[in-house]
């Protein structure tokens, strides 16, 4: 009985429940889902057990996405200062990039709904990660490429320049 | 009971327009966002897509804050009377600086204008002008200018037109062009076949 006063023996984790606007129930450790700032802000407001989120902007196909994200970024977190902790060194900064790097990789419709999830669950980090994305795909693009790339309606053939 | 987690943007809920592409979904505040991480060529070539993105892409914050990526930091004491488009472009002096030598040399571009002047003048001690019939016409942020000018007895005169434009406070020399004036001879000559 005295080992549970041990405290290198972790208290269960605690769970939140995130629901998507398609219904489907995605149950994830708290510090996790406390990666949205939303959740965040809602979390400290009240004092009620409160653990189920209903996100009903977010498709379940981004919120996996979307959770493996934020799973990823806390538990590098934790290595990292870890690593800081015992002076050891580690290029754990350097693989997450790689890993946000290769994350972010997707075709353009997925960007698009990762972009929006960021925005409205206001995960900071990830929305300047899909923004970037963004910013990177125009760069270097000629407008043709820029159209077909985002899927834009040419609709100004006549006179670019005309006034609004 | 469970938390509902609302819309962060409440005016940008209603969809405006299904369909579309995926810049045109963006509520404004990503496009916002999205613009103020592209460089200079890059919010052209996307203005240039079609009618919708052009409007984000002149997007003034979008201006501010590629001049602060481009130029400097200290913006809060300025006030583009024009916004932050024509500023950035008039500093950046792009595409439409142009100078045309009495040689028929056309240079484009502040940086090349730059250097062919910095080749003109640097021969001595500067150049003395002479300006005769100088004819100004000033509109509230525009203005050209033209006159005769003259070097010395050697060398012909010319025929220089400069045009101005006016921002945040000071007139930039936007154009310059200058030709060889014509002898009375060869006007005699022009006229005689004219």
């Amino acid at each position: 009985m005295k080992d549970s006063f041990n405290p290198s023996i972790e208290p269960p984790k605690k769970t939140v429940t995130l629901v998507s606007s398609d219904g489907y129930d995605f149950e994830v450790e708290e510090e996790v889902a406390l990666e949205s700032q939303v959740i965040k802000d809602g979390f400290e407001d009240k004092a009620v057990d409160d653990r189920e989120y209903l996100l009903f902007n977010v498709h379940s196909d981004t919120l996996e996405l979307i959770i493996k994200y934020c799973e990823k970024h806390v538990s590098s977190r934790k290595s990292i200062s870890a690593a800081a902790a015992s002076s050891s060194s580690s290029n754990g900064e350097e693989a997450l990039k790689e890993w946000d790097e290769h994350f972010i990789s997707v075709d353009t419709n997925t960007l698009y709904d990762i972009l929006m999830a960021a925005d409205y669950l206001n995960i900071k980090s990830l929305l300047d990660l899909a923004i970037q994305k963004v910013a990177d795909t125009i760069h270097g693009r000629s407008p043709e490429q820029i159209r077909k790339k985002f899927n834009i309606e040419n609709d100004s053939i006549i006179d670019p320049w005309a006034s609004e | 009971m469970p938390v509902v987690v609302m819309e962060r943007n409440n005016n940008n809920n209603n969809n405006q327009t299904a369909g579309g592409s995926m810049m045109e979904q963006l509520v404004p505040e990503i496009t916002t966002h999205t613009l103020s991480y592209l460089d200079y060529p890059s919010l052209c070539r996307l203005s240039m897509t079609n009618s919708s993105m052009r409007k984000a892409a002149n997007d003034d914050t979008a201006w501010k804050a590629l001049y602060r990526k481009d130029f400097t930091v200290e913006q809060d004491n300025v006030i583009p009377p024009n916004g932050w488009k024509a500023y950035y472009l008039c500093n950046k002096s792009y595409y439409y600086v142009k100078c045309i030598h009495s040689t028929g040399e056309l240079l484009t571009g502040y940086d090349a204008v730059m250097q062919s002047w910095q080749l003109a003048f640097s021969w001595g001690q500067g150049v003395a002008f002479q300006v005769q019939n100088l004819r100004a016409r000033l509109l509230t942020d525009m203005a050209w200018l033209t006159m005769k000018t003259y070097v010395d007895m050697e060398t012909e005169p010319f025929h220089v037109t400069n045009v101005y434009e006016f921002h945040n406070g000071q007139w930039f020399l936007v154009h310059h062009h200058n030709s060889l004036m014509l002898t009375d001879a060869e006007l005699q000559n022009q006229n005689g076949f004219g």
